[in-house]
Protein backbone atom coordinates (compact mmCIF):
# COMPACT_ATOMS: atom_id res chain seq x y z
CA UNK A 1 0.00 0.00 0.00
CA UNK A 2 1.38 3.19 -1.18
CA UNK A 3 1.12 6.18 1.97
CA UNK A 4 1.61 9.54 1.04
CA UNK A 5 4.79 11.17 2.24
CA UNK A 6 4.52 13.53 5.06
CA UNK A 7 8.38 14.70 4.80
CA UNK A 8 9.98 15.21 1.34
CA UNK A 9 13.53 16.44 1.36
CA UNK A 10 15.01 17.49 -1.56
CA UNK A 11 18.71 18.68 -2.31
CA UNK A 12 19.64 19.52 1.32
CA UNK A 13 23.04 21.15 1.99
CA UNK A 14 24.38 22.66 4.82
CA UNK A 15 27.80 24.10 4.74
CA UNK A 16 29.72 25.56 7.79
CA UNK A 17 31.83 28.07 7.31
CA UNK A 18 34.65 28.07 6.15
CA UNK A 19 34.00 25.04 3.97
CA UNK A 20 32.98 22.34 6.34
CA UNK A 21 30.15 20.12 4.16
CA UNK A 22 27.93 18.61 7.18
CA UNK A 23 25.19 17.61 4.72
CA UNK A 24 25.55 17.49 0.76
CA UNK A 25 22.54 17.40 -1.74
CA UNK A 26 20.34 15.15 0.74
CA UNK A 27 17.24 13.57 -0.85
CA UNK A 28 14.87 11.28 1.04
CA UNK A 29 10.66 10.76 2.03
CA UNK A 30 9.33 9.44 5.41
CA UNK A 31 5.70 8.58 4.92
CA UNK A 32 3.10 8.73 6.91
CA UNK A 33 2.96 6.40 9.68
CA UNK A 34 6.43 4.85 9.37
CA UNK A 35 8.78 3.52 11.38
CA UNK A 36 12.10 4.81 9.88
CA UNK A 37 15.96 4.25 11.57
CA UNK A 38 18.60 7.11 10.46
CA UNK A 39 22.31 5.75 10.90
CA UNK A 40 25.47 6.62 10.24
CA UNK A 41 28.71 6.53 11.85
CA UNK A 42 29.30 10.18 14.30
CA UNK A 43 30.30 13.16 12.28
CA UNK A 44 27.84 12.09 9.24
CA UNK A 45 25.63 14.57 9.77
CA UNK A 46 22.88 13.00 11.91
CA UNK A 47 22.70 15.89 14.32
CA UNK A 48 22.69 18.71 11.74
CA UNK A 49 20.05 17.00 9.49
CA UNK A 50 17.94 17.12 12.49
CA UNK A 51 18.30 20.13 13.43
CA UNK A 52 17.40 21.09 10.18
CA UNK A 53 14.30 19.16 10.41
CA UNK A 54 13.22 21.14 14.04
CA UNK A 55 13.81 24.12 12.12
CA UNK A 56 17.02 25.10 14.64
CA UNK A 57 18.82 26.12 11.52
CA UNK A 58 18.38 26.99 8.48
CA UNK A 59 20.49 25.28 5.35
CA UNK A 60 22.38 26.52 2.87
CA UNK A 61 20.39 25.43 0.26
CA UNK A 62 17.98 22.79 -0.24
CA UNK A 63 14.19 22.34 0.98
CA UNK A 64 12.07 20.25 3.67
CA UNK A 65 8.52 19.60 3.38
CA UNK A 66 6.15 18.89 6.38
CA UNK A 67 2.72 18.42 5.42
CA UNK A 68 3.23 20.60 2.29
CA UNK A 69 4.95 23.22 4.34
CA UNK A 70 8.39 24.25 3.31
CA UNK A 71 9.81 24.84 6.59
CA UNK A 72 13.15 26.54 5.74
CA UNK A 73 11.06 29.58 4.72
CA UNK A 74 9.25 29.84 8.10
CA UNK A 75 10.13 33.00 9.56
CA UNK A 76 11.28 33.50 12.82
CA UNK A 77 7.90 34.55 14.42
CA UNK A 78 6.08 30.77 12.74
CA UNK A 79 8.99 28.53 14.10
CA UNK A 80 7.50 27.99 17.42
CA UNK A 81 3.93 27.41 15.78
CA UNK A 82 5.97 24.91 13.60
CA UNK A 83 7.74 22.89 16.81
CA UNK A 84 4.09 22.26 18.65
CA UNK A 85 3.30 19.83 15.55
CA UNK A 86 6.53 18.01 15.70
CA UNK A 87 7.70 15.70 18.46
CA UNK A 88 11.42 15.84 19.61
CA UNK A 89 13.08 13.39 21.84
CA UNK A 90 16.88 13.87 22.18
CA UNK A 91 19.59 11.89 24.23
CA UNK A 92 20.14 14.03 27.04
CA UNK A 93 16.30 14.16 27.32
CA UNK A 94 16.38 17.88 27.88
CA UNK A 95 14.04 18.27 31.03
CA UNK A 96 13.53 21.30 32.79
CA UNK A 97 15.13 20.29 36.09
CA UNK A 98 12.69 22.88 38.34
CA UNK A 99 9.39 21.32 37.41
CA UNK A 100 8.25 18.06 38.05
CA UNK A 101 7.36 15.55 35.60
CA UNK A 102 3.35 16.52 35.53
CA UNK A 103 4.79 19.86 34.72
CA UNK A 104 7.41 19.22 32.27
CA UNK A 105 5.12 16.94 30.68
CA UNK A 106 1.76 20.10 31.15
CA UNK A 107 4.65 22.91 29.74
CA UNK A 108 4.34 21.63 25.85
CA UNK A 109 0.55 22.15 26.18
CA UNK A 110 0.42 25.10 28.25
CA UNK A 111 3.13 27.35 24.95
CA UNK A 112 0.17 25.76 22.80
CA UNK A 113 -2.43 27.87 24.92
CA UNK A 114 -4.32 24.92 26.21
CA UNK A 115 -6.79 25.47 28.28
CA UNK A 116 -6.73 23.86 31.97
CA UNK A 117 -9.64 20.74 31.53
CA UNK A 118 -7.49 19.95 28.15
CA UNK A 119 -4.37 19.86 30.74
CA UNK A 120 -6.09 17.91 33.48
CA UNK A 121 -7.10 15.45 31.13
CA UNK A 122 -4.34 14.97 29.19
CA UNK A 123 -1.24 14.76 31.48
CA UNK A 124 -2.36 12.23 33.32
CA UNK A 125 -3.56 10.03 29.99
CA UNK A 126 0.06 10.61 28.17
CA UNK A 127 1.52 9.60 31.26
CA UNK A 128 0.03 6.44 31.68
CA UNK A 129 0.85 5.64 28.35
CA UNK A 130 4.87 5.87 29.09
CA UNK A 131 3.83 4.39 32.28
CA UNK A 132 4.96 7.37 34.88
CA UNK A 133 1.45 7.78 36.67
CA UNK A 134 3.34 7.41 40.26
CA UNK A 135 6.12 9.87 39.25
CA UNK A 136 3.86 12.50 38.17
CA UNK A 137 5.50 14.94 41.12
CA UNK A 138 8.66 13.49 41.20
CA UNK A 139 11.33 16.16 40.03
CA UNK A 140 13.72 14.99 36.90
CA UNK A 141 16.70 14.58 38.97
CA UNK A 142 14.83 11.67 40.95
CA UNK A 143 14.45 9.92 38.03
CA UNK A 144 16.86 7.09 36.12
CA UNK A 145 17.56 7.68 32.61
CA UNK A 146 15.06 5.49 31.08
CA UNK A 147 12.58 7.39 32.91
CA UNK A 148 14.07 10.67 31.92
CA UNK A 149 13.37 9.67 28.12
CA UNK A 150 10.04 8.42 29.06
CA UNK A 151 9.18 12.09 30.32
CA UNK A 152 10.64 13.55 27.04
CA UNK A 153 8.97 11.06 24.98
CA UNK A 154 5.42 12.03 26.88
CA UNK A 155 6.43 15.53 26.23
CA UNK A 156 6.87 14.97 22.86
CA UNK A 157 3.41 13.26 22.26
CA UNK A 158 1.40 15.53 23.97
CA UNK A 159 0.25 17.61 21.36
CA UNK A 160 -0.93 14.48 18.99
CA UNK A 161 2.71 15.59 16.49
CA UNK A 162 1.95 13.53 13.50
CA UNK A 163 5.80 12.96 13.13
CA UNK A 164 8.47 11.95 15.96
CA UNK A 165 12.01 12.56 15.64
CA UNK A 166 14.39 10.69 18.15
CA UNK A 167 17.90 12.37 18.40
CA UNK A 168 20.33 9.03 19.78
CA UNK A 169 17.14 8.35 22.37
CA UNK A 170 19.07 5.57 23.76
CA UNK A 171 22.28 6.33 23.64
CA UNK A 172 23.05 7.48 27.20
CA UNK A 173 20.80 3.94 28.58
CA UNK A 174 21.74 0.74 29.35
CA UNK A 175 20.86 -2.23 26.59
CA UNK A 176 17.69 -3.33 28.77
CA UNK A 177 16.22 0.40 29.28
CA UNK A 178 17.13 1.33 25.30
CA UNK A 179 14.99 -1.99 24.28
CA UNK A 180 12.22 -0.14 26.58
CA UNK A 181 11.75 3.22 24.99
CA UNK A 182 12.07 1.14 21.46
CA UNK A 183 9.19 -0.54 22.46
CA UNK A 184 7.51 2.32 23.92
CA UNK A 185 8.48 4.57 20.47
CA UNK A 186 6.85 1.16 18.72
CA UNK A 187 3.80 1.64 20.94
CA UNK A 188 3.34 5.50 19.31
CA UNK A 189 4.33 4.47 15.85
CA UNK A 190 1.20 1.81 16.51
CA UNK A 191 -1.18 5.10 17.48
CA UNK A 192 -0.62 6.58 14.09
CA UNK A 193 2.76 8.89 14.95
CA UNK A 194 5.51 8.91 12.28
CA UNK A 195 8.80 7.71 14.07
CA UNK A 196 12.08 9.16 13.13
CA UNK A 197 14.98 7.52 15.06
CA UNK A 198 18.12 8.37 14.44
CA UNK A 199 20.65 6.00 16.16
CA UNK A 200 24.25 4.06 15.82
CA UNK A 201 23.15 1.16 18.09
CA UNK A 202 23.47 -1.77 15.32
CA UNK A 203 21.30 -3.96 17.45
CA UNK A 204 18.57 -2.25 17.45
CA UNK A 205 18.57 -1.62 13.91
CA UNK A 206 18.63 -4.77 13.12
CA UNK A 207 16.11 -6.76 14.85
CA UNK A 208 13.41 -3.49 14.52
CA UNK A 209 13.84 -4.91 11.10
CA UNK A 210 12.61 -1.14 9.64
CA UNK A 211 13.36 0.77 6.60
CA UNK A 212 16.77 2.59 7.24
CA UNK A 213 18.76 5.48 6.03
CA UNK A 214 21.90 5.60 5.93
CA UNK A 215 24.29 8.95 6.17
CA UNK A 216 27.82 8.49 5.30
CA UNK A 217 30.03 11.78 4.91
CA UNK A 218 26.96 13.78 4.54
CA UNK A 219 25.32 11.98 1.74
CA UNK A 220 22.18 9.51 1.67
CA UNK A 221 24.40 6.34 0.98
CA UNK A 222 20.54 4.43 0.63
CA UNK A 223 16.95 4.70 2.01
CA UNK A 224 15.99 1.34 1.68
CA UNK A 225 18.11 -1.00 3.56
CA UNK A 226 16.65 -3.11 6.75
CA UNK A 227 19.65 -3.51 8.52
CA UNK A 228 22.78 -1.64 9.78
CA UNK A 229 24.91 -3.30 7.89
CA UNK A 230 23.90 -5.21 4.10
CA UNK B 1 -6.20 35.02 30.66
CA UNK B 2 -4.79 31.48 30.55
CA UNK B 3 -1.58 32.99 29.00
CA UNK B 4 -1.12 35.30 31.58
CA UNK B 5 -2.01 32.91 34.85
CA UNK B 6 0.86 30.84 33.73
CA UNK B 7 3.23 33.59 32.99
CA UNK B 8 2.52 34.57 36.88
CA UNK B 9 2.49 31.15 38.40
CA UNK B 10 5.73 30.58 36.39
CA UNK B 11 6.90 33.54 37.42
CA UNK B 12 6.60 33.10 40.74
CA UNK B 13 7.78 29.23 40.75
CA UNK B 14 11.04 30.28 39.02
CA UNK B 15 11.64 32.94 41.88
CA UNK B 16 10.79 30.00 44.71
CA UNK B 17 12.74 26.81 43.38
CA UNK B 18 15.75 29.32 42.01
CA UNK B 19 15.99 30.79 45.96
CA UNK B 20 19.66 31.04 46.34
CA UNK B 21 19.97 33.38 42.84
CA UNK B 22 16.84 35.09 43.44
CA UNK B 23 18.18 36.34 47.23
CA UNK B 24 21.67 36.75 46.22
CA UNK B 25 19.59 39.18 43.20
CA UNK B 26 17.41 40.65 45.85
CA UNK B 27 20.33 41.37 48.32
CA UNK B 28 22.50 43.03 45.90
CA UNK B 29 19.42 45.30 44.82
CA UNK B 30 18.53 45.85 47.89
CA UNK B 31 22.06 47.65 48.92
CA UNK B 32 21.97 49.71 45.87
CA UNK B 33 18.56 50.84 46.76
CA UNK B 34 19.52 51.17 49.92
CA UNK B 35 22.95 53.33 49.09
CA UNK B 36 20.71 55.65 46.68
CA UNK B 37 18.06 56.10 49.80
CA UNK B 38 20.64 56.50 51.86
CA UNK B 39 21.86 59.58 50.01
CA UNK B 40 18.42 60.81 48.73
CA UNK B 41 17.59 60.68 52.86
CA UNK B 42 20.76 62.92 53.43
CA UNK B 43 20.00 65.09 50.56
CA UNK B 44 16.52 65.46 52.63
CA UNK B 45 18.30 65.88 55.91
CA UNK B 46 20.53 68.58 55.02
CA UNK B 47 18.07 70.67 52.84
CA UNK B 48 15.72 70.07 56.21
CA UNK B 49 18.80 71.76 58.33
CA UNK B 50 19.59 74.22 56.13
CA UNK B 51 15.82 75.28 56.00
CA UNK B 52 15.44 75.42 59.77
CA UNK B 53 18.80 77.43 60.29
CA UNK B 54 17.41 79.92 57.69
CA UNK B 55 14.21 80.25 59.60
CA UNK B 56 15.93 81.38 62.52
CA UNK B 57 17.16 85.30 63.18
CA UNK B 58 20.05 85.90 61.12
CA UNK B 59 21.06 89.36 62.03
CA UNK B 60 20.04 90.88 65.33
CA UNK B 61 20.84 94.98 65.09
CA UNK B 62 20.50 96.47 68.48
CA UNK B 63 20.37 100.82 68.62
CA UNK B 64 21.55 103.44 71.19
CA UNK B 65 19.14 104.30 73.41
CA UNK B 66 19.44 107.46 71.82
CA UNK B 67 18.33 107.24 68.37
CA UNK B 68 14.20 108.06 67.97
CA UNK B 69 12.01 105.25 67.51
CA UNK B 70 10.31 106.07 64.47
CA UNK B 71 13.95 105.99 62.91
CA UNK B 72 14.46 102.21 64.05
CA UNK B 73 10.67 101.73 62.64
CA UNK B 74 12.21 103.24 58.88
CA UNK B 75 14.69 101.37 58.68
CA UNK B 76 12.45 98.31 59.19
CA UNK B 77 10.20 99.55 56.76
CA UNK B 78 13.34 99.92 54.33
CA UNK B 79 14.57 96.69 55.17
CA UNK B 80 11.83 94.71 54.93
CA UNK B 81 11.25 95.57 50.84
CA UNK B 82 14.20 93.92 50.15
CA UNK B 83 14.01 90.90 48.80
CA UNK B 84 17.07 89.07 50.65
CA UNK B 85 14.80 89.95 53.98
CA UNK B 86 12.06 87.16 55.09
CA UNK B 87 10.84 89.03 57.78
CA UNK B 88 12.01 91.91 60.19
CA UNK B 89 10.91 92.18 63.95
CA UNK B 90 11.10 94.92 66.10
CA UNK B 91 11.92 94.51 69.36
CA UNK B 92 10.99 97.20 72.02
CA UNK B 93 12.56 97.75 75.41
CA UNK B 94 9.35 95.85 77.49
CA UNK B 95 9.95 92.80 74.93
CA UNK B 96 13.53 92.91 75.08
CA UNK B 97 13.24 91.89 79.14
CA UNK B 98 10.30 90.05 78.86
CA UNK B 99 12.90 88.07 76.84
CA UNK B 100 15.69 88.28 78.96
CA UNK B 101 13.64 87.30 82.08
CA UNK B 102 12.02 83.87 80.01
CA UNK B 103 15.86 83.08 79.74
CA UNK B 104 17.46 83.73 82.97
CA UNK B 105 16.65 81.92 85.78
CA UNK B 106 19.07 82.72 88.02
CA UNK B 107 17.14 85.48 90.95
CA UNK B 108 20.36 87.33 91.28
CA UNK B 109 20.26 88.08 87.75
CA UNK B 110 16.47 88.75 87.37
CA UNK B 111 16.67 91.52 89.69
CA UNK B 112 19.16 93.68 88.86
CA UNK B 113 16.74 94.88 85.30
CA UNK B 114 13.42 96.06 86.24
CA UNK B 115 10.61 97.68 84.12
CA UNK B 116 12.23 101.28 85.45
CA UNK B 117 15.55 100.13 85.18
CA UNK B 118 15.73 98.56 82.17
CA UNK B 119 19.37 99.16 80.04
CA UNK B 120 17.87 96.64 77.68
CA UNK B 121 18.80 98.15 74.26
CA UNK B 122 15.65 97.71 71.48
CA UNK B 123 16.45 95.71 68.52
CA UNK B 124 15.54 94.55 64.94
CA UNK B 125 15.67 90.92 64.55
CA UNK B 126 16.17 89.81 60.78
CA UNK B 127 15.87 87.03 59.13
CA UNK B 128 16.96 86.39 55.56
CA UNK B 129 15.52 84.43 53.04
CA UNK B 130 18.88 82.58 52.88
CA UNK B 131 21.71 82.71 55.34
CA UNK B 132 23.93 83.54 52.00
CA UNK B 133 22.93 87.06 52.01
CA UNK B 134 24.35 87.60 55.62
CA UNK B 135 27.26 89.84 53.80
CA UNK B 136 25.10 91.70 51.97
CA UNK B 137 22.92 93.24 54.80
CA UNK B 138 25.74 93.52 56.57
CA UNK B 139 27.13 95.91 54.30
CA UNK B 140 23.72 97.60 53.75
CA UNK B 141 23.81 98.02 57.84
CA UNK B 142 27.14 99.91 58.16
CA UNK B 143 26.85 102.67 55.70
CA UNK B 144 27.44 106.00 57.43
CA UNK B 145 23.89 107.57 57.61
CA UNK B 146 23.15 104.63 60.34
CA UNK B 147 26.83 105.01 61.76
CA UNK B 148 25.23 106.79 65.25
CA UNK B 149 22.11 105.29 65.37
CA UNK B 150 23.39 101.51 65.69
CA UNK B 151 24.93 99.92 68.63
CA UNK B 152 26.15 96.81 67.94
CA UNK B 153 25.54 94.23 64.77
CA UNK B 154 25.43 90.93 65.62
CA UNK B 155 25.31 87.83 63.66
CA UNK B 156 27.69 84.64 64.05
CA UNK B 157 29.91 84.95 60.51
CA UNK B 158 31.80 81.51 61.07
CA UNK B 159 28.70 79.66 61.39
CA UNK B 160 27.11 81.15 58.57
CA UNK B 161 30.14 81.21 55.90
CA UNK B 162 30.65 77.93 56.98
CA UNK B 163 26.89 76.91 56.12
CA UNK B 164 26.90 78.31 52.85
CA UNK B 165 30.19 76.48 52.10
CA UNK B 166 29.18 73.61 53.18
CA UNK B 167 25.48 73.16 51.88
CA UNK B 168 26.72 73.48 48.08
CA UNK B 169 29.44 71.36 48.13
CA UNK B 170 27.44 68.63 50.34
CA UNK B 171 25.18 68.87 47.53
CA UNK B 172 27.44 68.57 44.92
CA UNK B 173 29.10 65.73 45.79
CA UNK B 174 25.70 63.98 46.77
CA UNK B 175 24.47 64.46 43.46
CA UNK B 176 27.90 63.36 41.61
CA UNK B 177 27.92 60.22 44.09
CA UNK B 178 24.19 59.51 43.48
CA UNK B 179 24.93 59.41 39.94
CA UNK B 180 27.80 56.68 40.39
CA UNK B 181 25.92 54.97 42.93
CA UNK B 182 23.26 54.26 40.18
CA UNK B 183 25.51 53.65 37.20
CA UNK B 184 27.64 50.99 39.66
CA UNK B 185 24.17 49.40 41.37
CA UNK B 186 22.53 49.05 37.53
CA UNK B 187 25.79 47.09 36.53
CA UNK B 188 26.03 44.64 39.58
CA UNK B 189 22.28 44.10 39.39
CA UNK B 190 22.74 43.05 35.31
CA UNK B 191 25.79 41.08 36.34
CA UNK B 192 24.06 39.17 39.46
CA UNK B 193 20.51 38.96 36.91
CA UNK B 194 22.72 37.80 33.95
CA UNK B 195 24.00 35.25 35.77
CA UNK B 196 20.95 34.24 37.44
CA UNK B 197 19.63 34.21 33.51
CA UNK B 198 22.57 32.27 32.40
CA UNK B 199 22.53 29.10 34.95
CA UNK B 200 18.99 29.27 33.21
CA UNK B 201 20.29 28.91 29.83
CA UNK B 202 19.08 25.48 29.12
CA UNK B 203 15.76 26.20 30.18
CA UNK B 204 15.61 29.24 28.21
CA UNK B 205 16.65 26.40 25.15
CA UNK B 206 14.05 23.84 26.23
CA UNK B 207 11.37 26.08 26.05
CA UNK B 208 12.08 27.34 22.58
CA UNK B 209 12.23 23.68 21.59
CA UNK B 210 8.92 23.02 23.10
CA UNK B 211 7.65 25.88 20.85
CA UNK B 212 7.14 28.21 23.55
CA UNK B 213 6.65 31.91 21.98
CA UNK B 214 9.75 34.56 22.87
CA UNK B 215 6.99 36.76 24.83
CA UNK B 216 6.08 33.37 26.69
CA UNK B 217 9.88 32.91 27.50
CA UNK B 218 10.59 36.11 28.98
CA UNK B 219 7.54 37.44 30.69
CA UNK B 220 8.37 34.49 34.01
CA UNK B 221 11.40 36.14 34.07
CA UNK B 222 9.81 39.49 33.84
CA UNK B 223 7.37 38.71 36.85
CA UNK B 224 10.51 37.42 38.66
CA UNK B 225 12.25 40.71 38.41
CA UNK B 226 9.33 42.51 39.30
CA UNK B 227 9.29 40.15 42.60
CA UNK B 228 13.19 40.71 43.14
CA UNK B 229 12.76 44.69 42.63
CA UNK B 230 9.83 44.86 45.25
CA UNK B 231 10.90 42.53 47.85
CA UNK B 232 14.47 44.64 47.60
CA UNK B 233 12.80 48.00 47.77
CA UNK B 234 10.97 46.70 50.80
CA UNK B 235 14.01 45.58 52.60
CA UNK B 236 15.72 48.87 51.32
CA UNK B 237 13.12 50.34 53.26
CA UNK B 238 13.14 48.85 56.79
CA UNK B 239 16.53 49.65 56.92
CA UNK B 240 16.20 53.25 56.03
CA UNK B 241 13.70 53.72 58.37
CA UNK B 242 15.07 52.25 61.28
CA UNK B 243 18.44 52.84 60.45
CA UNK B 244 18.06 56.27 60.36
CA UNK B 245 16.18 56.80 63.25
CA UNK B 246 18.90 55.21 64.86
CA UNK B 247 21.85 56.99 63.47
CA UNK B 248 20.24 59.76 64.11
CA UNK B 249 19.81 59.05 67.84
CA UNK B 250 23.14 57.23 68.15
CA UNK B 251 25.39 60.47 66.61
CA UNK B 252 23.40 63.53 67.74
CA UNK B 253 22.83 64.31 71.39
CA UNK B 254 19.30 64.25 73.09
CA UNK B 255 19.17 68.31 72.91
CA UNK B 256 20.10 68.86 69.56
CA UNK B 257 17.58 65.92 68.77
CA UNK B 258 14.76 67.62 70.16
CA UNK B 259 15.27 70.30 68.45
CA UNK B 260 15.28 68.45 65.49
CA UNK B 261 12.65 65.98 66.06
CA UNK B 262 10.55 67.64 62.80
CA UNK B 263 13.51 66.32 61.12
CA UNK B 264 12.42 62.84 61.73
CA UNK B 265 8.93 63.43 61.50
CA UNK B 266 9.83 64.94 58.14
CA UNK B 267 11.38 61.87 57.23
CA UNK B 268 8.88 59.52 58.93
CA UNK B 269 6.18 61.60 56.96
CA UNK B 270 7.98 61.16 53.39
CA UNK B 271 8.14 57.43 54.04
CA UNK B 272 5.23 56.84 52.10
CA UNK B 273 7.36 58.77 49.15
CA UNK B 274 10.37 57.14 49.57
CA UNK B 275 9.11 53.35 49.82
CA UNK B 276 6.95 54.74 46.57
CA UNK B 277 10.45 55.57 45.28
CA UNK B 278 12.51 52.81 46.09
CA UNK B 279 9.67 50.28 44.48
CA UNK B 280 10.07 52.27 41.54
CA UNK B 281 13.41 52.35 41.57
CA UNK B 282 14.13 48.46 42.14
CA UNK B 283 11.17 47.34 40.07
CA UNK B 284 12.79 49.25 37.18
CA UNK B 285 15.84 48.58 37.60
CA UNK B 286 15.18 44.47 38.03
CA UNK B 287 13.33 44.41 34.92
CA UNK B 288 15.69 46.28 32.31
CA UNK B 289 18.51 44.27 33.65
CA UNK B 290 16.58 41.10 33.18
CA UNK B 291 14.95 41.86 29.90
CA UNK B 292 18.76 43.10 28.81
CA UNK B 293 19.88 39.73 30.03
CA UNK B 294 17.45 37.33 28.81
CA UNK B 295 17.73 38.92 25.20
CA UNK B 296 20.90 37.29 23.98
CA UNK B 297 19.26 33.64 24.48
CA UNK B 298 16.21 34.32 22.54
CA UNK B 299 18.01 34.48 19.59
CA UNK B 300 17.91 31.43 17.60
Amino acid sequence: MEKKPIVKVRGLTKIYPPNIVALKDVNFDLYDGEFVCLIGPSGAGKSTLIRLMISEEKPTRGHIFVAGRDITTLLPREIPYYRRRVGVVFQDFKLLSKRTVYENVAFALEVSDATLKEIREKVPFILQIVGLEDRANHFPETLSGGEKQRVAIARAIINGPKLLIADEPTGNLDPKTSWEIINLLLEINKRGTMIFLATHNKDIVDKLGKRVIVLEKGSVISTTRKTYYL
Amino acid sequence: MITLYRILKFGLLNFWRNWILSSASVVVLAISILVISLFMAFNFFLQKAIESINQKVDVIVYFKDKTPEDEILDLEDELKTLVEVKDVEYISKEKALEKWLSQTENEALRKIISEEENPLPRSLEIKLTSAEYTPKIIDFLNKEEYKDKILKIRYNRMVVEKIISYSKAVRKVGIILSTIFVVISFYVVLNTLRLAIYSRKDEIEIMKLVGATPSYIVMPFVVEALIVGFLSAVIAFIFVIFGTNYAIKLILPREILEELSFLVKGLSLGSAKIFGLQVLLGVSIGVICSLIGVKRYLKS
